[in-house]
């Protein structure tokens, strides 16, 4: 299970960067693929992206929805925000676990051999702040004389957005060189800082700061795809805390197993011995008492898919 | 009101579609193209 996910998230990755003409034509991909989303963290800015960024989509229709508004049109970021409920009604978080490349560069640095330590719990509500304050209110409530506001998230805090545009295209174009100053000084700090944080704490951009997985996150409870803890089956092994990259505890009552921090990379129905982690996929909801398809260990090895 | 809840998933996935429709007729993907195909600089914390 685990080799299949490393394959579907670096095959996700070059998909989503396969612009490769940049070297000789155009330094950003400007084709009409750029008005679907990649459903994970990927700057658009990236020289290799081939799709937008939600996030910086999202920001860019919120920053420049009063002026719309006041130009008479209603181009409100619906479209974008309609794109990324699609993506969370049906899969939750699973694109941060299975998709982002920004969430295959963390797994890739915390290969480090060096001891983990669990995330201050407090922490985890930071990305809602950030989602609540550098992406939604700060781009719509400051604004400029003519209506624009910024994408504040982008500009200040994301460090997908170093990684994959800003240092690539300062190597890419020489002339953007003269315009570095410290506002890019800064967001090269971060950079750093969150990598030193992915080495000590597991996926630590992603527990802690990313608002889009905030976002996803959201719907975890209510996505099609959802998983189920067996507590009946469970004989407290722990396995499933033990493999767990966001350290969830739910065979012990202290977390929900379809929490927002969950990245649904499965690894907890993959180590459980015991059948008490299912996996289900369907419209209706499992406490509704509707029969849905899903699977399990042990009705997988009885050859059934079916949870009833 | 039972229905409701039992099918909240789905009613999640229709009402984001819904969205993505009435986005469409406000032209809302042109002007998401028209911003991601150019490079924005202050975006990446350049200039």
């Amino acid at each position: 299970m685990e080799r299949l996910r490393r394959r579907i998230q670096i095959a996700a990755s070059i998909l989503g960067n396969s612009y490769w003409l940049f070297f000789w034509r155009s330094p950003i991909y400007q084709g009409a693929l750029k008005k679907l989303c990649f459903p994970g963290l990927n700057c658009y800015s990236c020289p290799a992206a081939v799709t937008s960024c939600p996030l910086g989509a999202l920001q860019n229709a919120l920053a420049s929805a009063r002026f719309s508004i006041s130009a008479g049109q209603v181009q409100v970021g619906l479209y974008v925000a309609g794109l990324i409920a699609l993506i969370g009604s049906v899969a939750g978080r699973a694109p941060c676990g299975w998709l982002c490349p920004f969430g295959l560069i963390q797994e890739l640095v915390a290969k480090l051999p060096v001891n983990k330590r669990e995330l201050w719990r407090p922490l985890r509500w930071l990305r809602f702040a950030m989602l609540a304050v550098m992406v939604v209110a700060l781009p719509l409530l400051i604004v400029d004389a003519a209506g624009y506001g910024q994408t504040w998230f982008c500009k200040f805090v994301c460090p997908a957005g170093t990684l994959e545009a800003g240092i690539p295209l300062l190597a890419l174009l020489p002339d953007l060189r003269g315009m570095v100053g410290l506002l890019f000084a800064w967001k090269l700090f971060l950079l750093v800082m969150i990598a030193v944080g992915c080495i000590f704490i597991t996926r630590f951009f992603c527990r802690a700061i990313c608002p889009l997985g905030a976002l996803f996150g959201s719907f975890n409870r209510v996505s099609w795809l959802r998983l189920e803890f067996k507590e009946r089956n469970c004989v407290r092994c722990r396995a499933c805390y033990t493999v767990c990259p966001v350290d969830l505890s739910f065979f012990d009552g202290r977390d929900d197993i379809n929490s927002t921090s969950c990245i649904r990379c499965l690894r907890c129905f993959a180590a459980c011995p015991a059948s008490a982690v299912c996996v289900h996929f369907g419209p209706g909801s499992p406490d509704g008492g509707e029969e849905i398809v899903g699977v399990c260990p042990a009705s997988k090895l009885k050859g059934r898919g079916v949870v009833r | 009101m039972n229905w409701i809840k039992r099918h909240i998933p789905l009613l999640t996935t229709i009402t984001a579609l819904s969205m993505i429709a009435l986005g469409i007729l406000a032209s809302e993907p042109a002007v998401m193209w028209r911003k991601a195909v150019n490079i924005c600089l202050s975006c990446i914390g350049i200039g």
